[in-house]
């Protein structure tokens, strides 16, 4: 698909903002399940269907909130998961990064949404845009709205859903194969 | 398209073969089962078709010990045509007589990562003869798949193969596998044929059947994501056959087949363009009045145009287009060379209406101008010009609603309408004259049979069990339903003196094929399957057929002479499957059964007809049940020893018309490297 239009880009950038922060006011905290095992090795799985996939040792965010407990139990979790994961062609190296530092957070990739960011969809999808970040995450709900790329849940069936709008606004672009695949939104 | 790792995101098989577009197989808008590559280590079989004795819905005739004919939802015969084999999307199916060689096909077991079974039509994807449904045998991919397997197989009767697999990759967008085999075996006792003699008094086969392949698989992506992509394969294969009709005969092949293609994003999509050309020559040692045996040569090329895009989040689409040329001469046309020219365009629609509901729509036209060129026989009653540049203009299409109320339902409607071109054999005149009396010549105004299909189908996962249930029901009409002069026994209904003498100075009859009414088939199959933790795995399945012929001319059924179209007796209504298996630690077992009911074979006996019409005769089989089992011990990580058995609760089982089926017990060593 063709890159939208500068102006295309920014107004849906926009939409999509709002949106998050409308989802923002609404979510209660911490509403969200925490990130299961194989939500993770799952999810990083998706990694290798972006066009131009990372190569090597790829640093990636886990993007917790660092005032929510069960958010940072969550990114923990998904640090010690993914520290274990033996990706075929990535060595994945997880940074704990907190969502009220992201305005500082160096670039990164990929980054994992841990549990309980409901209320932080928006700064999210600002550090994607600016970074090209492929986010991942177990929460749906991030995806639906647009401001995450691409959502996993893996109970009782695997469902991969991608956001169409948060996929071009990020840069992050899957194969063709793949986006065939996924539900988009 | 990197199957593998689809398949360990989804955590399911993934498929492009029934729409075109990848998809998970619980999304797939048609009843399909696939096979994966364990399936088949573990069934021990070591052809195809043995493999897909035990799909519901599936018919297997053997004939021999290399030959089979392979049948799904009824109307199964020998060099059965109504069902479409590919390779990689590849066809391997041979239009000159309309079917599958099965010992030519180049694959070897070990290279196959899944075969796809897709029950029903889908000539909307694929075209003509796509009609009872789709055999797509997909291999591990050059750059994602790594495999690296040498094979020995020894057993009963003198049978021995060997077998290697080997890939290379370059870097990690491009690979290319490569595969080779050889394979000895003994023919089942054909002098136990229930009419004998054939031929004379001559068995019609008393050698070996045997086979050898090469496969070369290649494929290379660019950074920008340009894929390219080459396929090759030669070999020969010899083999006792019933053939067309019904009539027995020794059958040898030599093949080549080539295919390129490229493929890469593009603004309105990914597009993809491929060309292939197969290449078979037949040599038929025919058991009947042979004066000259002859070869064809078949030669196909292919030329396919594809675009794929996803124009919004819930809209799919494949637009394509094709070019076919198919040609056929050999020492049986001298002189002549006879074929068609295919143009075909096709588009497939789905929309996710919501994400419980989708809606998929298949369309496809086809025109087909025959070509003819050389002299046609003065007892034939059409003339060159007749038979040179008929065409056909035929739409098929595919509409499917599948519905996902739950995480573990999934119901789907779907209806077809398929089209299956009579072959060149029965489009074109035999132009050797007195090669046989009857003559057997085609006609151009041949019209194609038009096949619907009504379909429901549900599956259910069940993780109480840890199984999965499948249930098909479908309704079938097939109209103008093609007879073809190489039926076996048709010659009272399509046979008429020429008023010429044949080569030996006989009056001369002429047969031609005719579409002589309409057949319907009302069906369904209901499986199990399923899998625990602790290394069991279990399936069961049971598929029932009744079909009723509606001809529309007068014929005898209870005269054997005129009776070779008899669906409803040819195909047994009844076929339980089961397997139970288990794996732990170095070993793994496995049993699987196939019982069907009985049902009525009919073959041609050959020799001088002094009638001028072919013998045929009606062969009942009872109904049987047949038991398959492997056992396998890998000491090491990269060394794997089995014993597998087939038929093993008969010594010798009659399965059709031909020689009976032997028990078979094979060693098979295998080492990874």
């Amino acid at each position: 698909m063709p890159a939208p239009a500068p102006n295309r880009r920014i107004r849906s950038f926009r939409r999509r903002w709002i949106a998050a922060l409308i989802a923002c006011l609404l979510a209660p905290p911490g509403a969200a399940a925490a990130t299961s095992l194989k939500d993770i090795q799952i999810g990083i799985r998706g990694v290798e269907f972006m066009v131009d996939p990372p190569r090597g040792q790829v640093e990636v965010a886990i993007i917790d909130d660092g005032q929510n407990k069960a958010s940072v139990q969550d990114a923990q979790s998904i640090v010690g998961w993914l520290a274990a994961a033996k990706g075929t062609k990535v060595e994945f190296v997880p940074m704990l990064t907190d969502v009220h530092g992201l305005e500082k957070a160096a670039s990164f990739r990929i980054a994992i949404i841990a549990a309980g960011m409901e209320s932080h969809f928006a700064e999210i999808l600002d550090f994607a845009r600016r970074h090209n970040t492929l986010t991942i995450t177990a929460d749906l709900a991030c995806v639906r709205i647009g401001a995450c790329v691409l959502g996993v849940a893996t109970e009782p069936n695997v469902e991969v859903i991608v956001s169409r709008q948060a996929s071009a606004t990020c840069g992050v672009d899957f194969v063709r194969a793949f986006r065939m695949m996924v539900k988009e939104y | 398209m990197d199957y593998g790792g689809l398949e360990a995101m989804f955590g399911e098989p993934v498929t492009t073969s029934a729409t075109g577009s990848p998809q998970r197989a619980a999304d797939a808008p048609v009843a399909m089962e696939i096979i994966t590559a364990d399936d088949i280590r573990r069934s021990g079989a070591n052809s195809i078709p043995e493999i897909l004795r035990f799909v519901a819905g599936v018919d297997v005739r053997r004939y021999g010990v290399s030959d089979s004919d392979v049948g799904i939802r009824g109307y199964n015969e020998p060099n059965s045509p109504r069902v479409l084999v590919l390779v990689n999307g590849r066809q391997v199916y041979v239009d000159y007589y309309g079917y599958t060689a099965w010992p030519t096909l180049p694959v070897q077991l070990e290279e196959i990562r899944q075969i796809e079974v897709i029950k029903g039509p889908n000539s909307a994807l694929y075209g003509f003869n796509a009609v009872g449904g789709v055999i797509n045998i997909v291999t591990f991919d050059p750059i994602f798949d790594s495999v690296n397997e040498m094979t020995v197989r020894a057993g009963s009767r003198g049978e021995h193969q060997v077998s290697a697999v080997g890939t290379m990759h370059f870097g990690d967008r491009a690979g290319v596998r490569v595969s080779a085999s050889e394979h000895q075996m003994s023919e089942w006792s054909v002098s136990q044929m229930p009419l004998t003699p054939v031929n004379n008094g001559t068995a019609p086969y008393s050698g070996q059947p045997h086979t050898w392949s090469t496969y070369v698989h290649g494929r290379a992506t660019t950074r920008s994501g340009i894929e390219f992509s080459a396929e090759g394969d030669a070999g020969e294969a010899e083999q006792f056959e019933v053939t067309i009709g019904g009539w027995p005969a020794t059958t040898s092949y030599a093949y080549n087949r080539q295919k390129f293609g490229v493929g890469g994003e593009t603004p309105v999509g990914f597009v993809n363009l491929s060309g292939y050309r197969n290449f078979m020559r037949y040599n038929y040692y025919a058991g009947f009045n042979c004066v000259t045996c002859t070869s064809i040569d078949n030669t196909l090329y292919v030329l396919q145009l594809s675009d794929l895009m996803k124009p919004a989040a819930d809209h799919a689409v494949r637009l394509g287009a094709e070019y076919r040329r198919n040609r056929a001469g050999g020492t049986i046309f001298p002189g002549e060379q006879i074929g068609f020219d295919l143009f075909a365009a096709d588009a497939m629609w789905n929309w996710q209406i919501t994400p419980e509901l989708a809606l998929t729509n298949s369309g496809r036209i086809d025109h087909m101008v025959t070509s003819f060129q050389g002299d046609v026989d003065p007892d034939v009653q059409y003339t060159a010009s007749q038979y040179d540049g008929h065409s056909f203009t035929q739409p098929s299409y595919n509409s499917a609603l599948v519905y996902k109320p739950t995480a573990v339902d999934t119901a789907r409607l779907s209806t077809a309408r398929a089209v299956q071109i009579p072959n060149l054999y029965d489009l074109f005149p035999e132009p050797v004259a007195g090669f046989q009396n009857p003559s057997l010549q085609g006609s151009p105004f041949l019209k194609p049979a038009i096949i619907m299909n009504y379909e429901v189908d549900y599956t259910r996962a069940l993780p109480r069990i840890l199984s999965t249930a499948q249930l098909a029901l479908y309704h079938q009409t097939t109209r103008d339903f093609l007879a073809l002069p190489g039926d076996a026994g048709m010659d009272s209904l399509l046979a008429a003196p020429s008023g010429q003498l044949d080569g030996s100075g006989k009056p001369e009859t002429v047969a031609y094929p005719l579409n002589i009414g309409q057949s319907t088939a009302n069906g369904g199959e209901v499986s199990l399957k399923g899998a625990d933790p602790d290394g069991w795995r279990w399936k069961a399945s049971y598929a029932y057929i009744f079909i009723k012929d509606h001809i529309s001319v007068n014929r005898d059924l209870s005269n054997p002479a005129d009776s070779s179209i008899d669906n409803q007796r040819q195909a047994p209504r009844s076929v339980v499957n089961f397997g139970l298996g288990r794996t732990w630690g170095p070993w793994e077992a496995d049993v699987a059964g196939h019982w069907q009911s009985s049902w009525d074979d009919i073959l041609v006996m050959s020799g001088n007809a002094a009638n001028s019409l072919k013998p045929a005769y009606r062969v009942h089989i009872d109904d049987y049940l047949t038991m398959n089992a492997r056992v396998g011990y890998s000491p090491i990580d990269n060394v794997t020893l089995a014993v597998t058995g087939e038929q093993l609760n008969h010594t010798v089982l009659r399965q059709t018309g031909a020689a009976p089926s032997e028990r078979r017990i094979l060693g098979v060593f295998t080492a990874r490297y």
